[in-house]
């Protein structure tokens, strides 16, 4: 038997984590819904009163994005939560699985996993509201679709950026013990933070103030970058965060779930 | 089986807690791991099982590498931690669920287990006691058939009859194919049942004898306080009601009921001869 790879444990693997948080699943994904279905009563009630029949989908909308980013924070952020003290984390590492499993199942479940099951399941939802409210306020609602109101290339570009946050949040889960949600957050605000404050110090240590930089650039800029260069500089910074940078912390949190101790 | 060689450990750095340990456990016994409090017990149960790194050296078992955590090696290794964690699961789904990483789990065994402990396979793992709860890893540990178990103070949270079973239940369970590791600071819960006794001491192991060599050369004499009973060599004089409680050399062919108490003491106190005794 494989003892990086075995379908078989990934799959007795699966079904364990799945039945252990079943409840956790059941509940957070029902009063998510549950809520959403009241904040839809009032909005259908509403639209009913002043003819805007069409506002309960701008709501689905919104409530679908927030759903997907805030989801796959919590998922990467929590992803290692049984790990986090001495007893989970024996139960855990315990387990005849090898590392890689752990982490490849860990990985796929928060992010490709969260993504498509929060579309098949706001689709339905949304599919579920507006028939109810539909018939029961007796308007005209159109058939929610996402890719009605979303293109693919923005589609393309909000996966990126969810990609981008699961790495980040994935890697706090794996790295950080206590509280790794909440201090991985923390950790970004500072970073950024540091990051906003030495490049404003620098550009008034350099050029003196804001506006003899946006000159000097400017000129810099137009005299010696092509529109075409600059593009391609923006297409490669790009790639360097949707790919490599994620990539990067995809492979740090692998080697800190291997280095994990009790 | 289980070989630690020159193996180093430390929780912080320039403070070794192990340095260049040596063990070998061997298969077919139930080995006593005795040692005060923050002897390093439980951290060696935990390097044995890959739970913790260690710094230098080697742990195998069969060869391969604990540190590596290969699923081959977890589904053969069960540890019994002080402070255990169950999920919020029935006991029949806890054991349909984990059961089968453990290519050698023997169902009617663990059938037979609940029902010596007096168990309820129906009930929620949430709603035992922590006595009920222990019992239960004991059973599903024994059930997996791993060849190595280690427990950590496995008698703590027992009641007095399940103490007796617990007993029984390891003394029954033993074979060849397999070896328990039992780490505990109550001794008595363990008599007749430990063999052989390992003792540690700040780190490191200083004593490491079977019960045979034990009862052959060393005697448990109580006497009065004039000690006049006393025969052959005093290694450890211990003040008891009535007298004292002597652990000395063994002269008359009668053996005389081994004390893990008095020899834990002694040992602590007079290490050095009575492992030369043992060794001569």
């Amino acid at each position: 038997m494989n003892q990086i790879f075995d379908i078989k444990r990934i799959y007795k693997y699966t079904r364990l984590k799945l039945e252990v948080n079943k409840k956790l699943i059941v509940l957070s994904v029902s009063g998510f819904f549950g809520f959403a279905f009241i904040v839809t009563f009032f909005i259908a009630n509403f639209s009913a009163n002043h003819g805007t029949y069409n506002m309960i989908n701008t709501f689905h909308m919104g409530t679908f994005v927030f759903m997907l980013f805030a989801g796959i924070v919590i998922l990467a952020g929590r992803t290692f939560h049984d790990m986090n003290s001495q007893e989970r984390s024996i139960a855990q590492l315990m387990l005849p699985i090898s590392t890689f499993e752990r982490f490849l199942l860990h990985v796929l479940t928060s992010s490709a996993g969260w993504i498509i099951i929060s579309f098949v399941s706001y689709e339905l939802f949304a599919l579920f509201t507006n028939f109810i409210w539909s018939s029961v306020f007796n308007i005209s609602i159109d058939t929610f679709y996402i890719f009605n109101n979303v293109s693919t290339y923005d589609a393309v570009k909000v996966l990126e950026s969810l990609f981008f946050i699961h790495s980040i949040f994935f890697l706090g889960a794996g790295a950080i013990k206590k509280y790794p949600m909440a201090k991985t957050a923390l950790y970004l605000f500072v970073v950024n933070s540091v990051f906003t404050f030495a490049t404003m110090f620098f550009i008034l240590i350099l050029f003196g103030s804001f506006e003899n930089f946006a000159l000097i650039t400017g000129n810099f800029y137009d005299n010696y970058l092509s529109e075409e260069l600059l593009l391609k500089v923006g297409e490669y910074s790009e790639y360097v965060f949707i790919i490599f940078i994620p990539l990067v912390l995809y492979v740090v949190s692998y080697f800190k779930l291997k280095e994990r101790e009790v | 089986m289980l070989n630690i060689k020159e193996m180093s450990f430390a929780y912080k750095r320039n403070k070794n807690l192990f340095e260049n340990l040596e063990l070998d456990i061997a298969s077919g016994n139930i080995y006593g791991l005795l040692g005060k409090n923050g002897a390093g017990k439980s951290t060696l149960l935990k390097i044995m099982s890959g739970l913790l790194y260690y710094q230098k050296g080697s742990v195998t078992i069969d060869g391969l590498d604990v540190a590596k955590r290969l699923p081959k090696v977890l589904s053969d290794i069960y540890i019994i931690p002080e402070e255990f964690y169950l999920p919020d699961l029935s006991m029949e789904k806890y054991i349909e669920l984990y059961s089968v990483f453990y290519p050698k789990f023997n169902e009617s065994f663990l059938s037979d287990l609940i029902k010596e402990f007096g168990l309820d396979r129906g009930k929620k793992l949430h709603s035992l006691s922590y006595g009920q709860k222990k019992k239960f890893i004991i059973a599903f540990a024994i059930a997996t058939e791993c060849s190595i178990i280690l427990m950590d103070e496995p008698t703590n949270g027992l009641d007095i009859p399940s103490k007796s079973k617990f007993r029984k239940i390891i003394a029954s369970a033993i074979n060849d194919e397999r070896t328990f590791v039992i780490s505990t600071h109550q001794v008595r819960d363990l008599e007749n049942l430990i063999d052989p006794v390992i003792i540690i001491d700040e780190g490191r192991i200083i004593f490491n004898e079977f019960i045979e060599t034990i009862s052959s050369k060393l005697s448990f004499v109580k006497t009065d306080k004039e000690n006049s009973k006393a025969k052959g060599k005093v290694f450890y004089t211990e003040t008891v009601f009535g007298g004292n409680y002597l652990l000395t050399e063994r002269l008359s062919d009668e053996e005389s009921p081994l004390d893990f108490e008095l020899l834990f003491n002694a040992v602590l106190s007079n290490t050095v001869e009575i492992v030369e005794h043992l060794n001569n």
